[in-house]
């Protein structure tokens, strides 16, 4: 249980970060460009670190528990992204103008 | 050219997905309640509260033998189920076409328990692998939607493969309407595309043997074999020569300590009885690899007739295939990982639904197509749910003692399913489909969030506050679920 909660916590990280290193995130969430490199470090390094926790637990169970915390913490994630760009979109006070494919 | 392929993919995953997505939010809902079908069983006997889990004796295990034998006497084909950590309860099953339904029996000294009879959990088993219409019409459109899930999923992929990374947590809620639901359907597509095509291919690869019988070894891919379940077969091996003749059973204590020496302790699950023989049979939940494996006795006097492990790769294949689908051997966590997966699943393809009325009700809303695509949408997405609930409120407020009061439950999800169908095809048809949708949610809304009051008014409740059970999950669940449609309701009215 300890190791999906820890394994959930990495993905959401590493989920978050990529998503900061969208330029259209960005602008959604109205915020200045972050510093790059420890965006790119927890994106590529986190999921690595909660495969080595899955390794912990038995072979099948190890695999699914990565896909699925991977799952879901991107939903979680995604609500954070969602609730920060709400506020962005309020305080701004007009409709979202990004369009979807760059 | 690369335009032209998405083109064409979308059109493929347009109408793949809309009439694939009927048949796979049933099945993908059914599957996500199935994963605690023992639970929901266990809900919908609330005389079970009164008793704690309590060791298997020996002596109840004997009595209950005799009790199954006694049935196979009168031509009955039981089977027994032991008590696990999921359901600590001695249990005397029949197949009764769509689920095993049988008795109840306290483990430490095998009295019977007056459990009302219900389907339980199995309904949602059945939803999800025959749409409650096997063993072959309705598993033969489960195996073509999960096709059809597969065909979606590569055609989505590709429409979209460009901003798969960047746009993979994209979600707009305050973008236009359409926008807001592509996001979201884009987002759990992808955020659970494992999850949906690992089900989809072990799914499709386990039954595989339906939709190519001349491969397979016997009716519908399974081997031919005497002891088949069904009433009818139940009435023809009865009249096989030697069958349910022997004047007694050997105590099947001694058998089961016997099996679990060669099998492994607490792997035993399932006793299954043969002519002339009885089977200790390996629990669903003993290994990941789904398997079967048993030890056989001779009824007369317990001695071992053979033991029974999966002969080669090839079906240890089979296991794992299994093993992924049925994830019997999991653990809570992981069940429930698995159940907000499918959960996701069906709510995914449920916007995709939706999407699609919502691309054609500019050009095509007054045709009577249209509508029934409507109506069905509506059926499948809001009346299941609708339907799901009925069977709980069922369980719970028909008499414990009413005769056939498990096909009088199975009749009330299907009636209400029924009625929602046609509440959808008037609204559908009407001037203001959007309340369709509106209404349902809000009864779905009420209904669940009174589920817990219903269940602490007609079960014996203790320390309701100082303990966590399978009765607070079923209600609480339920009333998340409750408070979701809310939310959705009051989005809905909003102008």
């Amino acid at each position: 249980m300890i190791i999906t909660l820890i394994t959930m916590a990495f993905w959401g990280i590493a989920l978050f970060s990529h998503a900061l290193l969208q330029p259209k995130f960005l602008r959604l969430q109205g915020f200045e460009a972050p510093h790059r490199l420890p965006l790119h470090l927890f994106r590529l390094v986190l999921p690595v670190l909660a495969a080595f926790l899955c390794c912990q637990l038995d072979f099948p169970e190890g695999v699914l528990v990565w896909f699925g915390s991977a799952s879901i913490a991107g939903l979680l994630a995604t609500a954070l992204l969602t609730v920060l760009s709400v506020r962005n979109m309020k305080r701004l006070g007009h409709p979202d103008k990004v369009p979807r494919s760059s | 050219m690369r335009d032209t392929l998405r083109l064409r993919m979308g059109w493929l995953h347009e109408w793949v997905g809309f009439i694939g997505g009927l048949i796979l939010v049933i099945v993908f809902t059914g599957g996500s309640l199935a994963m605690f079908d023992t639970e929901l069983t266990h809900w919908m006997q609330p005389e079970l509260s009164r008793y704690p889990a309590t060791p298997l004796s020996d002596e109840a295990l004997n009595k209950i033998g005799s009790i199954a034998q006694e049935m196979r006497k009168e031509g009955e084909n039981p089977f027994i189920t032991l008590p696990t950590s999921r359901d600590p309860m001695l249990r005397i099953l029949h197949y009764d076409g769509h689920a095993f339904i049988g008795s109840v029996y306290n483990p430490e000294d095998g009295f019977p328990i007056l459990a009302r009879e219900t389907g339980g959990g199995q309904l949602f088993f059945d939803l999800h692998h025959s749409l409650y219409y096997g063993p072959f019409w309705g598993n033969m459109l489960t195996e073509i939607a999960a096709i059809g899930l597969l065909i979606a999923v590569a055609s989505g992929v590709i429409i979209h493969f460009r901003s798969i990374l960047s746009d993979l947590l994209l979600f707009r809620p305050f973008s236009s309407r359409a926008r807001a639901w592509m996001d979201a359907h884009i987002l759990m597509g992808l955020l659970f595309l494992p999850f949906m095509v690992m089900m989809a291919y072990t799914g499709a690869v386990i039954h595989a043997p339906r939709l190519f019988p001349m491969f397979s070894t016997g009716h519908h891919g399974r081997p031919a074999h005497p002891q088949s379940h069904g009433p009818k077969e139940r009435k023809t091996q009865n009249n096989v020569p030697g069958a349910h003749k022997s004047a007694g059973l050997a105590a099947l204590a001694p058998m089961l300590h016997k099996a679990e020496t060669v099998l492994g302790p607490d792997t035993i699950g399932l006793i299954l009885f043969d002519r002339g023989s009885v089977s200790m049979t390996k629990a669903d939940s003993a290994s990941f690899t789904l398997s079967r494996d048993h030890v056989s006795f001779s009824e007369k006097d317990g001695a071992q007739i053979a033991v029974v492990q999966i002969p080669d790769n090839l079906h240890r294949i089979g296991g794992v295939l299994r093993g992924l689908h049925f994830v019997r051997w999991a653990g809570l966590p992981m069940r429930w990982l698995y159940f907000i997966s499918g959960i996701v699943g069906s709510i995914m393809m449920s916007g995709g639904l939706i999407l699609f009325l919502m691309k054609h009700r500019p050009r095509k809303a007054r045709t009577f197509l249209f509508r029934l695509a409507e109506t069905l949408t509506i059926a499948v997405t809001t009346g299941l749910p609708l339907a799901c609930l009925a069977y709980l409120w069922a369980n719970r407020l028909f008499w414990s003692d009413l005769p056939n009061r498990a096909d009088l439950e199975i009749r009330a999800f299907f009636i209400v399913w029924a009625l929602s169908l046609l509440h959808a095809a008037l609204r559908s048809f009407g001037p203001k489909p959007r309340r369709g949708w509106n209404e349902q949610c809000s009864v779905f809304a009420a209904y669940a969030l009174a589920l817990l009051p219903l269940d602490l008014m007609t079960r014996s409740v203790n320390g309701f506050l100082t303990s966590f059970d399978v009765y607070k999950a079923v209600d609480l669940t339920a009333v998340g679920f409750g408070l979701i449609a809310l939310f959705i309701h009051r989005r809905l009215v909003a102008p």
